[in-house]
């Protein structure tokens, strides 16, 4: 049985090289060439979605899905979160605009985020205690209780704690609540 | 996707005469492969969201790509959605500094021949045009 993670947040944030990291086989991806390398100076970028797989054991896989991350691209946002278990929200913070991406993001997969189904990576953080006070005061602005790691895409231990929590989290829903949460 | 004065000048006059706009064509849009919309032109009274049709043709044309080549297809020409209402077809246009995608929405009745045989001469047009060299 596949259960389906998606990744989300900003171009550049680390999706595309996060299911690259963790997925057991070459992920299917959609690149085109960037006409914005002056908001992210990257050659490529992610049009329609990305596809991996991590396999839990012999039952069990996840099943990983990229989106776009430019707002012109959230029509399929909807359609890939579709059936999801969790997600996981990946914020380039040293960029300026991260806390603003933060807020953006989390309205955007606010279904996932009030149901304590969104974990945020919290890539390229240079001072985290500060970072991470400037997340319990934005999840607070928005009454969300949102778990926070500080990982890079590129470390699969970061990425597997990532879903780790997705899936612990999703299986103590189900044992307090049964599934109805 | 800094297009030059002539580029777009010859963009904007293409458009105006483009061959099937009178018949063929509903509307023509050229987007830059990652679904920013560069020029749109409707050819009846519906209303089209051109930024979003822009994206979506960005995603239709990435995934007819890697659908493609999941199948062992080579040189994707483009994607084609087939409806009741009249064909959609995206094709990418390939140049050394940028990369495009062009979307031809058709009218009802045009048949899958010569829609298709009207949008290669567009695409080839489009390319012709974004080919140019400039400085």
């Amino acid at each position: 049985m596949a259960i389906k993670v998606i990744f989300v947040g900003p171009m550049g944030a680390g999706k595309t090289t996060a299911i690259q990291t963790i997925s057991d086989f070459t992920p299917i991806s959609t690149e085109a060439r960037n006409s914005d390398r002056n908001s992210v100076d990257k050659l490529t970028t992610t049009v329609a979605m990305d596809y991996g797989e991590l396999s839990l054991d012999s039952d069990r896989k996840l099943a990983l899905y990229g989106v776009p991350g430019q707002k012109h691209f959230d029509f399929i946002w909807p359609i890939v979160a579709t059936g999801a278990l969790g997600g996981a929200l990946l914020l380039d913070c040293s960029r300026s605009d991260w806390k603003e991406n933060l807020t953006f993001y989390c309205d955007a997969f606010r279904d996932l985020a009030e149901s304590g189904s969104l974990v945020l990576a919290l890539n390229r953080a240079a001072s985290q205690e500060a970072i991470a006070q400037d997340v319990i005061t934005l999840c607070e602005d928005m009454q969300l209780a949102l778990p926070f790691f500080f990982t890079d895409p590129r470390n699969r231990e970061d990425v597997y704690l990532l879903l780790e929590a997705l899936v612990i989290g999703a299986e103590l829903d189900n044992e307090l609540y049964g599934g109805e949460n | 996707m800094n297009l030059s004065t002539d580029q777009r000048e010859a963009i904007k006059d293409y458009l105006t005469t483009a061959p099937g706009s009178q018949d063929m064509l509903e509307s023509l849009l050229l987007a830059t492969s990652d679904g920013r919309r560069v020029v749109f032109s409707n050819y009846t009274k519906k209303t089209f969201e051109s930024n979003r049709l822009a994206a979506m043709a960005a995603s239709l044309s990435g995934l007819s790509l890697t659908l493609a080549e999941s199948c062992e297809k080579n040189n994707t020409i483009g994607g084609v959605v087939e409806t009741e209402d009249g064909l959609i077809i995206s094709g990418l246009i390939t140049t050394e500094k940028q990369d495009y995608v062009l979307l031809g929405i058709f009218r009802k009745s045009i048949q899958h021949g010569m829609a298709l045989w009207n949008f290669k001469n567009h695409k080839q047009e489009f390319k012709n045009i974004l080919s140019i060299k400039t400085d």
